[in-house]
């Protein structure tokens, strides 16, 4: 799930240019975004928009934009008719997909980040960067990729205090949970092997999944 | 006598460090280089201190061979990936450059750049590795050079960490950056002798040379918001006392300075005085410690 919130007004009003026709199109969302707002946003937008002289189509609330992208333009055929452009208020991958399929012009008029607080409430040991070379088996079953801020294969950097990571007091420094899963499990010795540094090639990225 | 030749001597070793400037001034660097000079057996220039831009490290270096001083290089895995270390390590070879001190960096979100991308595609270990494999000739890769490097490496520990997992960590990193090729060791700031000479008697076994660090101390509140906010620098109140009811701080400062020198003599190879501004008492320091 991918988290979103508006991009500024003055940005999106940026996006357009004077004479343009927009269609105001917002997803519904996967669960979380939904608890964001919905009708209201859209409702509000419109009119902010027309406020400064842009000419609305139309709006409409449809969901889930980023696999249902085709079969909701084809809905929506006869409002775009007069429409140049369409202003999408969705995540990344609702906007990316709706460009896939329409000639008009896309304006995204959101910005997507990581879902941080289902991060947080997920146990970090649990987390993975499907890095492609798991090294769980010397680090008692703790990340050091995810659990550790600078990503460090080979023990802590100098920054730990009281157990915390030098980038926030906030956060567990993850090589002193790995120190003491590894104590509790008596393989302090493990600690000492050399971990390759990652391939990089493997690894979640730029190109590397999506072909 | 050249950094490693007075490491083999079994002298006890001095290092100073110098703090490139934000901006392109090397006036005042240069200064304190020329105080330096003769006093101390290398200067090592941080790289990107606290993650904050400034002049680079490699070209402070070669300024500072210029001008008759030896070098210590320090190098952070904080903003380069493997092709840029291993290309920027042979720049400073051809540059003259001998010595190197791998470390990890800060976090960028220290600094005044909080927004940059963190690197660390290598860490101090691996880094060590690389440098190792420099010296036989071949890239990370096994690739063979055209002409190799022949560096002297270090790298720093922290024998201040302060709980047991913390330094216990400290201890086997320190091990493996030996395995992967460390011949010497800088440490943090080091104001309790005890401390000290506990973390010594863990290390004394792996035969590696270790300066300890010296932090000058510049006032009591310098002194507490270290203990508040750099990880493994503890002052004891005693210290800080001293710092706040005497008149003459500069004084004051270069006695506990020289007064831990001398402690530390029987404990270990040298000293390492960060001065962080203070690179004119260095002398002062060292003849109070009878250096
Ligand atoms: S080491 Fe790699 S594969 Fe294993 S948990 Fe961490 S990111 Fe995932
Ligand atoms: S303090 Fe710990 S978690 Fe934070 S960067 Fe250093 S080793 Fe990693």
């Amino acid at each position: 799930m991918i988290v979103f919130e508006q991009k500024p007004f003055e940005e999106i009003l940026g996006y357009l240019v004077h004479d343009e026709k927009v269609f105001i199109l917002r997803c519904k969302g996967c669960a979380k975004a939904n608890q964001a707002g919905g009708e209201a946003d859209v409702t509000e937008m419109k009119k902010k928009l027309e406020g400064r002289g842009i000419d609305i189509t139309g709006s409409t609330i449809r969901g889930l934009l980023c696999v249902k992208a085709k079969s909701i333009l084809s809905e929506l055929n006869k409002d775009l008719v007069n429409t140049s452009s369409i202003l999408v208020m969705a995540c990344g991958l609702g906007v990316q997909s709706l460009a896939e399929v329409t000639d008009k012009v896309v304006h995204p008029a959101c910005n997507s980040m990581p879902d941080r607080e289902s991060m947080e409430r997920g146990k970090r040991e649990h987390r993975c960067g499907t890095c492609g070379d798991c090294v769980l088996e010397f680090t008692g079953g703790i990340c050091p990729l995810t659990a550790c801020s600078k990503g460090l294969l080979n023990g802590p950097c100098g920054g730990t205090s009281n157990g915390k990571c030098e980038v926030s007091k906030e956060m567990d420094c993850g090589w002193m949970l790995i120190y003491d899963r590894m104590k509790k499990l008596d393989r302090l010795g493990v600690l000492k092997s050399f971990l390759e540094s990652k391939d990089y090639r493997k690894m979640q990225g730029p190109r590397r999944l999506i072909t | 006598m050249g950094f490693r030749e007075a490491l083999d001597s079994g002298k006890f070793v001095v290092t100073a460090e110098i703090g490139p400037v934000k901006g392109t001034e090397v006036e005042g660097i240069l200064e304190n280089a020329q105080i330096l000079k003769g006093r101390v057996d290398a200067i090592n220039v941080t790289d990107l201190q606290s993650s904050v831009m400034r002049l680079g490290s490699m070209a402070v270096c070669h300024l500072l061979i210029d001008h008759g001083l030896e070098p210590i290089f320090q190098l952070t895995c904080r903003d380069r990936n493997r092709l840029a270390l291993q290309s920027d390590l042979l720049s400073a070879w051809v540059l003259g450059i001998r010595n190197v001190l791998a470390l990890t960096g800060d976090h960028p979100t220290l600094g005044d750049h909080p927004q940059a991308m963190p690197v660390f595609d290598l860490d101090s270990v691996s880094l060590l590795r690389v440098i190792r494999r420099l010296n036989e000739g071949l890239d990370m890769m096994g690739n063979q050079l055209k002409g190799s490097t022949d560096f002297f490496p270090g790298a720093v520990v922290n024998p201040g960490a302060d709980s047991e997992a913390a330094f216990e960590m400290q201890i086997i990193k320190m091990e493996k950056k030996i395995m992967e090729g460390a011949r010497f060791f800088q440490t943090q700031g080091v104001y309790d002798l005890d401390v000290f000479k506990k973390f010594m008697r863990r290390v004394e076994g792996f035969r590696v040379p270790v300066l300890a660090g010296i932090i000058l101390l510049k006032s009591a509140g310098m002194a507490r918001f270290m203990n508040k906010n750099v990880a493994g620098v503890f002052v004891p109140e005693p210290l800080i006392k001293k710092m706040e009811e005497t008149k003459d701080k500069v004084k004051t400062s270069i006695q506990i300075a020289a007064g831990l020198v001398k402690g530390l003599k029987d404990l270990c190879q040298g000293v390492h005085i960060m001065a962080i501004g203070w690179e004119k008492r260095v002398p002062a320091v060292l003849e109070e410690a009878g250096l």
